[in-house]
């Protein structure tokens, strides 16, 4: 080969190494690529050497593996060397544990094989020194890795070894794939373990992770098989409604009219037929339309509306009315905000309306908040409105149930008409402090006349 | 051409075209360039040192399966919900850590600011939001605590935005919060009780800081409770009492002197700087200790604390046996007990039976607060269930004009 041709050939070999190897990390496995050892906490090396200074919070530096400077996959260190980094990790986590060191945990856990997995777990629940160790990060990404991978075997080891939270973990990722093959799955448990795991899995669903899957049609045919999953008695009914919730929502996404019908469809082929059957419907109905629109509240659209308008009066509660109010305000503005109050029929909503609406609007402009009050007649919207001026401040300063507070934020009103008011609203909605009328009243920091006044309208006897 | 010169040359194309990818595939991503969904098979697992954490670092990307390559999640909940398409939770969760961790501060914050404006009143309380504004605390403090004072009224479980600032420079974390109005000082109380519960020795660096901040009274009553949480039955409160009064001297020390009160088995009739400090608060804030207290009432001193203390003593025997608890009152006549018993014991009896109720109410001699209250009690439960009877004692009975006005609203 002549030089040119060479150097050409070359250069040319030298360009497609280099395109090759970069595509080849791009796209490596994890086989290709796993966790080096020396980025976990190890057996021997202080965690803090492995966890980075939170300002970066990186997880990257270089700590040598007892003594070694080898890098090691995770998933191919002995099991102890595993259980004592996984115990490091989760120490850490548990004081002041970065986003990073949460990272690293779901990393290297989702190494792990199925059998890897339910050894680890094995190990944690031994006994150290006679001391049962409690790495709660460890032990729920172990638990969610074993879901993950078979979410049906893992469900059998929980059942078997009584645990709540390995079932939890398992049923929850059985939701995922399928809602209807979950609640199958609940119905099959114990009563009383199923209320321990029942307890678990609303956090689960709180949390936001992992979402149910299938159709209001698959919920109910398994639910009808297992009808005392959603007898308001029972232990199961708070999960199995947010996960019903779960999958109305998502029918509701695109078509909340027709999520509607099926829901009502669900209701109706649940309630077994009797006396009170309607009122019973119509419960189901309301509860999950409760979730249903605090879900698509959150997803934007005006799909909850839809879902809220579509809801008899008797379907409705005062926090449902509040939080839609507080949407409509945020989407439409002050006048749509106090008509769709005016819409509501029965005598609580207006007033539970009025405090999403005043709330909404102090998150915006609290003075401008205050100074509304001041041009709202007498009635049922005012005095929601006082209500939220109170709610709005023990949530604001964190203070929840704190007379004092509530009292300060009472001052802040503009005008000695509403501040009376407001504590006359606030007398007859104290919980617990202990006090009475006259000693709330005798604390006020108010003119002796404006006490008297206080005094007149909270009398206990009423005189014709 | 030399054989040196021609590897030489080689290498250095293989650079090039090491790079030349690099640049591409930076090039097609967008302002989230980094956000992709993994699935579970086949799972790409970087290596931790190929794709380091703070973000501005170009990473590697992972492959995007189930996001269409045209549409970047533009919001933490669009990002959320692309990653539940990961495969189970585990997998969400990990897509969604990875996701966030890649994200500069300035995407961070941009999506947290858009989700404090969300609908939902428990947004703040998702893993999604919980986990974008540590991240964002960690990396960006300024950021995360500026947005903190943007939503923290909306949102209640937007404190995560400090935490893990304050843990890292409690110092700064003090100071800082030192120039906010004083009820977004007060809003501090949850992460200021955390960060001291957790480390009751942060406080002390910083206790002198905030001796007249709500904060201060707060992160005193956190490190007592972190300290109880950590006892055990019978434990030596000493240790613990020492470190209340080590607290700067007012609110701050009596908050963690009365927070003492719930140390295990403690008897806070035998520490008198315990007492002194639960009577020294308002009756509201001493009202959270009642149950701890009820059973010394004798034991403290005389105050609206000893009074409540009585009041419930009484309360809750006359709901046992209610001629035992009338044995006990009438064994308190002339005592400066009396009213607060009677008041109690009112309470249990009145909605059972108010006229007897009312007229032990009458039976407290002099005018003041627990006689006030327990005719206001006793009168209401009357009025309720025989308003007729009810008008026709209030036009008797002996009363002061204030009571009379108290009760009916009208000068007589």
């Amino acid at each position: 080969m002549k030089p040119p041709i060479l150097l050409s050939a070359s250069l040319a070999a030298g360009i497609c190494a280099g395109i090759a190897a970069r595509w080849s990390e791009i796209a490596s496995s994890p086989s290709a690529s796993p966790t080096p050892v020396s980025d976990v906490a190890p057996s021997g090396v202080s965690i803090k050497s492995t966890i980075s200074p939170l300002q970066d919070a990186s997880v990257t530096e270089e700590v040598p593996l007892l003594g070694t400077s080898e890098k090691e996959d995770f998933h191919s260190l002995t099991p102890e060397k595993q259980r004592n980094a996984l115990l490091n990790l989760s120490t850490h986590i548990s004081k002041e544990g970065t986003c990073g060191d949460q990272l690293l945990m779901a990393r290297v856990v989702n190494q792990l094989t199925f059998e890897q997995t339910s050894l680890l777990l094995e190990s944690l629940a031994k006994p150290e020194d006679g001391k049962t160790v409690q790495p709660a990060a460890a032990r729920t990404a172990l638990l969610e890795r074993l879901a993950a991978l078979n979410p049906e075997r893992a469900l059998e080891l929980g059942k078997s070894s009584q645990d709540p939270k390995a079932t939890q973990t398992a049923l929850m990722a059985l939701a995922q794939k399928s809602g209807a093959e979950a609640l199958k799955a609940m119905a099959q448990l114990p009563e009383k373990f199923r209320g321990s795991v029942m307890g678990e899995m609303r956090q689960g669903f709180n949390d936001g992770i992992g979402k149910a899957t299938g159709t209001l049609s698959e919920l109910t045919a398994a639910l009808k098989a297992n009808p005392e999953l959603f007898d308001p008695k029972s232990n199961a009914e708070g999960t199995v409604r947010r996960l019903v919730g779960q999958v109305a929502s998502q029918a509701a996404t695109s078509d909340p009219n027709a999520a509607m019908r099926d829901l009502r469809k669900m209701a109706s082929e649940l309630v077994p037929a009797g006396e009170n059957s309607k009122a019973a419907e119509s419960a189901l109905v309301a509860k999950i339309a409760s979730q249903m629109t605090r879900t698509l509240r959150s997803e934007g659209g005006s799909a909850d509306l839809v879902v809220f308008n579509s809801l008899a009066e008797n379907e409705k509660n005062s926090f449902m009315v509040t939080l839609e109010a507080a949407a409509q305000f945020r989407r439409q503005g002050t006048e749509a905000a106090i008509q769709f109050a005016e819409k509501q029929s029965s005598e609580q909503f207006p007033k539970d309306a009025a405090t999403g609406v005043w709330w909404a609007l102090a998150q915006q402009d609290r003075p401008a908040a205050l100074q509304w009050i001041e041009s709202l007649p007498q009635g049922a919207f005012r005095d929601g409105a006082l209500n939220s001026v109170m709610q709005e401040s023990n949530f604001r300063t964190r203070s929840w149930g704190d007379t004092e507070q509530s009292i300060k934020a009472g001052m802040d009103l503009v005008s000695k008409r509403s501040q009376l008011d407001y504590f006359a609203v606030m007398a007859q909605q104290r919980r617990g402090d202990g006090t009475s009328s006259s000693e709330f009243i005798s604390s006020l920091p108010l003119t002796d006349a404006d006490k008297r006044e206080l005094r007149r309208r909270m009398a206990p006897i009423q005189m014709k | 051409m030399s054989p040196r010169i021609l590897a030489a040359l080689c290498l250095v194309c293989a650079v090039s075209g090491f790079q030349l990818v690099d640049a591409l595939t930076t090039r097609r991503t967008g302002p989230i360039s980094s956000v992709r969904v993994v699935k579970e098979k086949p799972t790409a697992t970087p290596t931790l040192t190929n794709s380091p954490l703070p973000s501005g670092n170009p990473s590697t990307p992972l492959p995007s399966e189930n996001l269409p390559a045209q549409k970047q999640p533009q919001s933490l909940l669009e990002l959320a919900n692309a990653c539940e398409k990961a495969g189970s939770p585990a997998q969400s969760r990990l897509a969604l850590m990875e996701a966030i961790s890649k994200l500069k501060p300035e995407e961070l914050e941009g999506m947290l600011a858009v989700e404090a404006g969300n609908n939902d009143f428990f947004r703040s309380g998702r893993f999604d939001f919980q986990f974008a504004a540590k991240r964002l605390s960690e990396i960006a403090p300024e950021k995360a605590a500026a947005l903190w004072l943007k939503t923290q009224a909306a949102h209640p479980s937007s404190d995560i935005l400090l935490s893990s600032w304050a843990k890292k420079d409690p110092q700064a974390f003090a100071s800082w919060s030192l120039g906010l109005p004083t009820d977004a000082q007060r809003a501090l109380s949850g992460t200021m009780a955390q960060l001291v519960t957790e480390d009751p020795q942060r406080l002390m660096g910083i206790a002198a800081q905030l001796a007249g901040s709500p904060a201060g009274v707060s992160g005193a009553r956190g490190a007592i409770a972190g300290m109880i949480a950590k006892a055990s039955k019978g434990a030596d409160p000493a240790e613990a009492i020492a470190y209340a009064q080590a607290l700067p001297e007012g609110p701050m020390r009596t908050a963690a002197l009365a927070e003492l009160a719930r140390w295990p088995s403690l008897d806070p009739g035998a520490h008198p700087e315990i007492a002194a400090a639960l009577s020294e608060l308002s009756p509201s804030q001493a009202r959270r200790y009642l149950p701890q207290v009820t059973a010394v009432a004798d034991k403290l001193p005389q105050g609206a604390l000893r009074d409540s203390a009585y009041a419930a003593q009484m309360t809750g025997a006359a709901k046992k046996n209610p001629q035992a608890a009338a044995q006990k009152v009438e064994s308190l006549s002339g005592t400066p007990d009396y009213p607060a018993a009677v008041r109690g014991f009112v309470e249990a009896t009145a909605t059972k039976d108010p006229a007897a109720a009312i007229e032990w109410a009458l039976t407290i001699p002099q005018t003041g607060a627990q006689r006030s209250a327990a005719l206001e009690k006793a009168a209401a439960a009357y009025f309720r269930s025989k308003p007729a009877d009810a008008l026709k004692w209030v036009k008797t009975a002996p009363l002061s004009s204030e009571e009379y006005l108290m009760l009916t609203g009208r000068t007589r």
